[in-house]
C-alpha cells in the first residue's frame, strides 16, 4: 500500500504554474493592453514606460511611440493605456509628476474586475489555478476564460513612479538592451 | 570560560581561525591583464546583471570571473546601470542594496569609508569656521561647495530605494551566491536620464562587438 503511493509520479503543481518574475522587466503598455490570451501575460514585477493620465475617477498609463519599428506596426502616442491601481503622487516618490508627463511606472502586473470595483484582483497565477481546478474539462475552461476576459482588464498594481523626459529614447534603448537579456 | 558573554567569545573566536594568506602582491603593483590561459581580462566594461549572476570564477585568478553569454569573456571589474529596488542588511563596513536592470536582481556592497569622511566632515567644518574671516569669504564657500560633492560621491547613505544608480564595482562570490563590491558610484536622479541612455549605447554596442568577434 505503502509503496504504491510512493510510486505514483509526484504531481507538483508550482512546475505547472508560472514563475513570478522577481525583477522589474521592460515592458510595453501594448504588451499589457492588446494581450488578448491573458494565459499569455507576464507574471510579476514590471517596468513600464508611458503618458500618465489622470482622469477624474482613475489613472491611466498611455503608450509611447516606439520611434524605430516598421510604419504599420507603430501606434501614436495614447492610442492605448493600461488601468494604474493604489496609484497616488506621494507614493510615486516624484513631486514633480502630473497629468500628461512622461514616466516609469514600476509595479506588477494583475487582473482586474471593471465590472464589479472593489472586488479581489486576479493574478496570472490566480488564473492558472482556476484552469487547474478545471481539470480536462475543456469547455468549463474555455467558459471561464472567456468570462474573465470578458470582465477583467489588465492592470498595473502601482510600487513606485518617476517623471522622465526623453521618454521615446529611453523606451527604444531598453527594448534594445531586453534584446541582449535573451540573446 | 563560562562566566563570558557571547560578546568576548566572538571576540576571542578570531583567534581560532585561519585566515588565508593575503594577496603575494605588492599593494601599488597592477593586477595582471592576461589570465593564466592566455585569455586577456577586462576591466571596466559595461554588463547586464543577469550576465553578472551568470558568471563563473576562474580557477586560478584571484577576482576573476567568466561571462558565458558574450563567448567566454574574462573580467575584472565592470559598470553596471540599475534601479535600486531596496535595502540589505546594511552592516558595520558596508551598506548594502539590491540593485534591478530589467535583467536580474544582485545585491550590492558599498563600503562606509569612515576615515575619508571623517576627514571630509573636519575640513567642511573648518571651511565653514573660515567663511566668517574676512578675505576668505569666497574661497571658503568653494572649499564648502567641493566638500560636499565629495561627499556625494562616497557616501553610499544618501542613496535611496527608488533611484538609479550607475555603479563600477568588482564581483564576489560568498556562499554560491555573485554580488558587487563597488568601488565607486554615481546617483542619477535627473529627468532627462542621459546617464541611463549613454550606458544603454555603450552596453549595447561592447555586446554586439563581443558577439562579431565571436562569429569570426
Amino acid at each position: 500500500m505503502i509503496a504504491n503511493h510512493i510510486e505514483q509520479p509526484i504531481v507538483d503543481l508550482a512546475e505547472k504554474l508560472p514563475k513570478y518574475c522577481n525583477y522589474y522587466k521592460h515592458l510595453l503598455v501594448e504588451e499589457l493592453v492588446l494581450e488578448a490570451d491573458f494565459r499569455q501575460l507576464h507574471y510579476g514585477k514590471c517596468a513600464v514606460i508611458g503618458r500618465l493620465c489622470a482622469i477624474p475617477d482613475h489613472f491611466k498609463l498611455e503608450n509611447v511611440t516606439v520611434p524605430h519599428l516598421p510604419s504599420d506596426c507603430k501606434l501614436p502616442t495614447g492610442a492605448v493605456s493600461v488601468l494604474l491601481l493604489n496609484f497616488n503622487y506621494d507614493a510615486a516618490g516624484d513631486t514633480s509628476l502630473a497629468h500628461g508627463n512622461y514616466c516609469v511606472v514600476r509595479g506588477e502586473v494583475v487582473l482586474c474586475n471593471v465590472e464589479q470595483p472593489n472586488s479581489e484582483l486576479l493574478t496570472i497565477r490566480g488564473l492558472y489555478e482556476h484552469l487547474l481546478l478545471l481539470g480536462d474539462d475543456n469547455k468549463g475552461r474555455y467558459a471561464f476564460l472567456e468570462a474573465i476576459q470578458r470582465t477583467h482588464k489588465p492592470a498595473l498594481n502601482v510600487w513606485h513612479a518617476g517623471r522622465i523626459d526623453l521618454a521615446e529614447e529611453l523606451l527604444q534603448s531598453r527594448l534594445e538592451v531586453r534584446v541582449l537579456c535573451h540573446s | 570560560m563560562s562566566s563570558q558573554s557571547n560578546v568576548d567569545l566572538e571576540e576571542q573566536l578570531d583567534n581560532f581561525i585561519i585566515r588565508k594568506t593575503k594577496d603575494a602582491r605588492k599593494p601599488f603593483e597592477t593586477a595582471p591583464l592576461i589570465a593564466q590561459n592566455g585569455q586577456k581580462i577586462y576591466n571596466e566594461i559595461p554588463l547586464l546583471v543577469g550576465d553578472i549572476l551568470n558568471s563563473s570564477l576562474v580557477p586560478n585568478d584571484a577576482g576573476v570571473f567568466t561571462a558565458h553569454n558574450l563567448g567566454t569573456l574574462s573580467y575584472r571589474t565592470c559598470l553596471v546601470y540599475g534601479f535600486v529596488a531596496g535595502r540589505g542588511v546594511h552592516n558595520k563596513s558596508f551598506h548594502k542594496y539590491i540593485i534591478d536592470d530589467g535583467s536580474e536582481t544582485m545585491e550590492i556592497s558599498i563600503p562606509l569609508r569612515p576615515k575619508e569622511r571623517k576627514l571630509i566632515t573636519t575640513l567642511h567644518n573648518e571651511a565653514s569656521v573660515m567663511s566668517t574671516t574676512v578675505g576668505c569669504e569666497n574661497i571658503a564657500l568653494i572649499l564648502q561647495r567641493l566638500l560636499s560633492k565629495a561627499m556625494a560621491y562616497i557616501d553610499g547613505s544618501t542613496i535611496l530605494p527608488g533611484s538609479n544608480i550607475l555603479l563600477l564595482g568588482r564581483p564576489k562570490l560568498f556562499r554560491g551566491q555573485i554580488s558587487l563590491d563597488v568601488i565607486s558610484f554615481l546617483i542619477d536622479n535627473e529627468r532627462s536620464r542621459k546617464l541611463e541612455l549613454a550606458y544603454n549605447d555603450c552596453l549595447i554596442e561592447f555586446y554586439q562587438s563581443q558577439n562579431n568577434s565571436e562569429k569570426k
